[in-house]
């Protein structure tokens, strides 16, 4: 515990060596992401619907997609950079010393100006309860469940793409095609899109389970139940899924040496 | 002749990787796939829908050479290993280098990452192609934009020569761009005075206006006198501050 504790402290004096740059990184990268909904809010000033949804209902799903994420990066660089730790070697570091392997990839850097992007997940979430005309406290309840499962969902997936790099070694541009790309269509209605493409961000990169679906079901455009647990079930299947590829890559993992 | 080797090597260094970024290819054009499926939701009518895939495909495309340059042109990661010494006594310029350097990048990107990704466009989303007078000024505008691009990331390389670390300064530049540049939402959907002023500002020189020129519905010669503009301010600028920078460089590392 100890050790967890001085190594996020450590992350955290590492990154504030360059202040300007700290604080600067922090707000664009959350102005950077809530551009996109800036853009999507000048369109739907014209067009109050896209695909049966509100700006509000967009706004919705798209900071539990935004907080989820946003909260993946502070924790996920070392995922995110993984292939990195495999072509440099550094991951045989890693193997033999004595904490389990993901918690020490969650540690290796804690990105601490990613929280600019949490803030700006909230801050178009309470934009769009703005635009609800009626919600309680039974909603936020729900709200802050699919944040938890979004964050969860986000991880698993991006465990697994790290791990498909045992094979690949280089994994990052898959993981744009993957994740980055899935993610953004995640991040509006998945109405939009044609059966295939939703097909796709259901049972193979789960992500329209996140928001979507639970999010459909309470503003009454599906009354089917599974759509409220969809992120629930998607966890149970993602799970065993990212144990055994894993378990498998670090079976198959030979150094590559440097 | 440098300025061709310089950017052969850099077009070479990018080839190295070519499986991997057939794959990256893909993954961008599913991001303009996104935005096309928006604007076919909210447009439902043909014609209109059809215009604004081509216009948001056309923008995927020009991205590559465009947006998506290398960070600080080269510079942040020349000023951390300390090889920027090295382009101190070359005998051309550190901004005429990095210019032919940056150009081979671009020219790699444009034939595999923007023709792949326009094709594609062409196949899945019948994306428009354009009356050939069209295309040849969408060509030079095209080029336009590559300098103003060029520009404003190599001011961002000139903030990590000043203040060492640019990724600040690269995320305040992606930020204005995704914003200003009008890559999916063109400038009449702007709410206010952004509705008239994003059109003149040196962001949207590098995507809206090439793509509305791609379109036929904006006058080739008033776009190139806004990028000629630009493209004149911007480069003095970049040239009076590296000379200036120039002379307080800090080499770190090596």
């Amino acid at each position: 515990m100890q050790i967890i504790l001085s190594l996020i402290g450590i992350s955290w004096k590492m990154q504030r060596e360059y202040r300007a740059n700290f604080w600067m990184e922090m707000v664009f990268n959350g102005l950077m992401m809530a551009s996109d909904f800036f853009l999507l809010y000048f369109v739907m000033r014209a067009f109050p619907i896209i695909g049966g949804w509100s700006i509000g209902e967009i706004a919705l799903l798209f900071s539990i997609m935004e907080v989820g994420y946003g909260a993946y990066r502070i924790f996920g660089e070392g995922v995110h950079r993984f292939e990195e730790l495999l072509l440099t070697g550094r991951f045989d570091g890693l193997m033999v010393r004595p904490m389990g392997l993901i918690p020490q990839l969650l540690l290796q850097k804690v990105d601490w100006k990613r929280m600019g992007n949490i803030f700006e997940g909230f801050a178009v979430g309470a934009f769009g309860l703005s635009q609800i005309p009626d919600w309680d406290i039974s909603f936020l309840g729900l709200y802050v469940v699919l944040i938890i499962a979004s964050i969860i969902i986000n991880f698993l997936i991006n465990l697994i793409l790290a791990a498909v790099a045992f094979w690949t070694i280089k994994n990052s541009d898959l993981t744009v095609l993957a994740f980055y790309a899935t993610r953004t269509a995640a991040s509006y209605p998945a109405s939009i899109y044609p059966s295939v493409i939703r097909y796709l961000l259901t049972f193979v990169i789960p992500l329209a389970t996140v928001g979507y679906y639970p999010m459909a079901f309470h503003f009454g455009k599906t009354d089917s139940l599974i759509a409220l647990f969809a992120p629930w079930f998607a966890i149970c299947g993602l799970i065993p899924v990212c144990l055994g590829i894993w378990k498998l890559g670090i079976r198959r993992y030979a150094s590559t040496g440097t | 002749m440098y300025a061709l080797a310089l950017s052969m090597m850099a077009f070479r260094r990018n080839k190295a990787y070519f499986f991997n970024h057939a794959i990256n290819t893909v993954g961008s054009f599913f991001f303009g796939y996104i935005y096309a499926m928006i604007w076919k939701a909210i447009l439902q009518d043909d014609s209109e829908a059809n215009r604004m895939v081509t216009y948001v495909l056309v923008n995927q495309s020009i991205l590559w050479v465009t947006m998506f340059l290398p960070s600080g042109c080269f510079l942040p990661k020349k000023v951390r290993e300390g090889s920027i010494a090295f382009d101190m006594i070359r005998p051309y310029s550190l901004m005429a280098g990095s210019i032919f350097e940056v150009f081979g990048h671009a020219l790699y990107n444009f034939l595999f990452r923007s023709v792949p990704i326009f094709l594609l466009g062409v196949l899945f989303l019948g994306v428009q192609l354009p009356l050939p007078l069209n295309a040849v000024f969408f060509a030079i505008c095209a080029f336009h934009a590559f300098l103003i691009s060029f520009f404003l990331n190599y001011f961002v390389g000139l903030w990590a020569i000043r203040f060492l670390s640019h990724i600040g300064a690269h995320t305040f530049y992606l930020f204005l761009i995704n914003l200003l540049g009008g890559s999916y939402v063109p400038a009449e959907y702007y709410p206010g005075f952004l509705r008239y002023a994003m059109p003149y500002l040196p962001f949207a020189a590098t995507i809206y206006l090439p793509a509305q020129v791609y379109l036929g519905l904006e006058s080739p010669g008033r776009a190139m006198i806004i990028q000629g503009f630009w493209i004149l301010v911007l480069g003095l600028l970049a040239w009076v501050m590296t000379k200036k920078l120039i002379r307080r460089i800090e080499i770190q590392g090596g």
